[in-house]
Order: structure tokens, then C-alpha cells, then sequence
């Protein structure tokens, strides 16, 4: 081969290269990244907390020292959650929630879409979590989140915070 | 020779960038068309959640209301798309339907929380899909 072919088999090597990285550049920069909107997922656990804190039921109770306390009917999961708060970070004898608590569970399972997990956290602003639902849920490392403060129930003390998590938990 | 060789490697490579170029171009395409309906999905749900024809405030929906609403009244939110609409009301299972003629194309879902008041507060889900046309 003389010098004339060498330069032409240069140029053309050349020339495949570098349509090569551009092909791969064209097709990787239209590549199909999933359109994961940011606020999405705030927006649906916002959504959800307020579905499930304004539903109301009737025949909430719970037990106190051994006697049974019946609240109205319609009371709403966010009074119901309050008063649990409320009374679950002082100290005022055996507490039972878990007849109603069960109920708000279930009800939140059903309103949580397939292949979404939640938790349900209430303390007060300076503590630790007095609620937790469904018990022993262990948060992952990613989730949404939409929280809410109410002031106490007697107007002393810390405000209450009620928080709803919500993550995606693909079945395996 | 030489020349054949050369010629023959610039038509594989414009051949191959072409043909990317063209794959690139329908992929983009393909998702600006998903992302478009996604939104009008989206915008159709967030239409629902509000409309004070049915609701009295953002996610609580009348049940009284919805039993009078057609799906005429909610066409009037979704422009030209099919759509199909869907109010669950996951205490009393009671679902209220409007829309449903499936257009031929892709479609988009998207659902969310809310609550039908009727004789109590109760939890919802609203489940809205486009097609296209």
C-alpha cells in the first residue's frame, strides 16, 4: 500500500470513529429516562394524610385504667390520633389503643395504592413518636413525606405532630 | 482499492449516525407524546379533586353531588381525549363511573386520595386515564 492508501485507511478510520461516538451520544441523550416528577410522590402523600386524617368513624375507643372510653360517632382519625398523642406522652396509667387503632390501619391500607407502603407517626414536637402504625414499620432510607402541627389538646405543652410516610414497595 | 475501502467505510458509518439520528429522534418523540398525556392526566385528576359542581373543597366529593354529575360534565374538564373516570368510595364500595370509550392509542393513569361525604366522611380514590385519540 502506498502512502496515498495509509492516509485514506487513516481518514477513514477516523471518519467511523467519530460517527460512532456521535450515533452513541445521539441515541444515549434521547435514551428513555422514566419521568420521575420530584413532587409527585409529596403531592400523593399529602393527598393520602388528608384523605385518611378527615375520614370519620364511629365507635372509636379506647381503654384507660382499665375502663373503656367511647368517643362520639364521627370522629375523624385526626381528633382520634390527638387525643391519642395527647394522652400517650403523659403519664396517666395503661393506655389501649390497638382495638382503633387496628381500624385506622385498615382503613389506610385501603387507601394507600398497590405497591405503596405507609407509616403513620404522631408525637409531640419535642419527642419522640408515642403512635406508631402499623406497629413496628421500619422507614427506608427514601420516602415521601406530608406532616401537619396542632397545638395541644388542653393548650399547654408542645404542639402534636402527625406525619404520614409513604414509599414505593414493589411486592418481590 | 484503497478508495472502495474508504468509500465503503463512510457508508456503513453514515448509515449507522443516520439511523441513530432517526431512533433518537422517535424515542424523543415517543417521549414528549407520554410526558403530554401524563400531564393531561394529571391536570384532569387535579380538575376533579376541585370542580365546586362536586366537591366543597380540594378532595372532598359530595356523593349527592356525583350521583347527578354525567360524564358530559367532565368532558367539559377533559377537552377532545377519551377519558375515563373513576370516584371509589372504599367504605361503602360504591364507584361512580363517567367516561370510558377507550381511544386506540397509549394511555396515561394516575389516581390519588380523597374522601366522599355522604352520610360520614368516608376514604376515596380517584382514578382518571386518558387515550389518546
Amino acid at each position: 500500500m502506498n502512502h496515498k492508501g495509509f492516509e485514506a485507511l487513516a481518514d477513514g478510520t477516523m471518519l467511523l470513529t467519530v460517527l460512532l461516538v456521535a450515533s452513541t451520544l445521539a441515541v444515549s441523550l434521547a435514551g428513555d429516562r422514566s419521568p420521575f416528577l420530584a413532587d409527585d410522590p409529596a403531592r400523593y402523600a399529602e393527598d393520602t394524610r388528608v384523605a385518611l386524617f378527615r375520614t370519620s368513624l364511629d365507635g372509636l375507643s379506647f381503654t384507660q385504667g382499665g375502663a373503656e372510653v367511647l368517643l362520639p360517632n364521627g370522629t375523624s382519625v385526626e381528633a382520634f390520633l390527638r387525643i391519642q398523642v395527647h394522652l400517650g406522652s403523659r403519664d396517666i396509667g395503661t393506655l389501649d389503643f390497638r382495638a382503633a387503632n387496628d381500624r385506622i390501619a385498615g382503613i389506610a391500607t385501603a387507601l394507600v395504592r398497590p405497591g405503596w407502603t405507609y407509616a403513620i407517626v404522631g408525637r409531640v414536637a419535642d419527642g419522640a413518636g408515642v403512635v406508631h402504625l402499623p406497629e413496628g414499620v421500619v422507614l427506608p432510607e427514601t420516602y415521601a413525606a406530608s406532616s401537619w402541627s396542632y397545638p395541644s389538646l388542653d393548650g399547654s405543652g408542645p404542639d402534636t405532630v402527625l406525619s404520614l410516610f409513604l414509599w414505593l414497595s414493589p411486592r418481590r | 482499492m484503497e478508495d472502495l475501502s474508504v468509500l465503503l467505510v463512510a457508508v456503513v458509518s453514515f448509515s449507522l449516525f443516520f439511523a441513530s439520528l432517526a431512533t433518537a429522534y422517535a424515542m424523543r418523540e415517543s417521549r414528549a407524546r407520554g410526558e403530554r398525556l401524563q400531564a393531561e392526566a394529571d391536570e384532569l385528576l387535579e380538575a376533579m379533586m376541585m370542580d365546586p359542581r362536586w366537591t366543597a373543597g380540594r378532595g372532598l366529593l359530595l356523593a349527592a353531588e356525583l350521583q347527578r354529575t354525567t360524564a358530559d360534565d367532565v368532558r367539559g374538564l377533559a377537552g377532545a381525549r377519551p377519558f375515563l373516570v373513576v370516584v371509589w368510595d372504599l367504605a361503602t364500595d360504591d364507584q361512580w363511573t363517567f367516561g370510558g370509550e377507550a381511544g386506540a392509542g397509549d394511555r396515561r393513569t394516575t389516581a390519588t386520595s380523597a374522601n366522599v361525604l355522604g352520610a360520614h366522611v368516608d376514604p376515596a380514590r380517584v382514578a382518571v386515564t386518558v387515550w389518546e385519540p
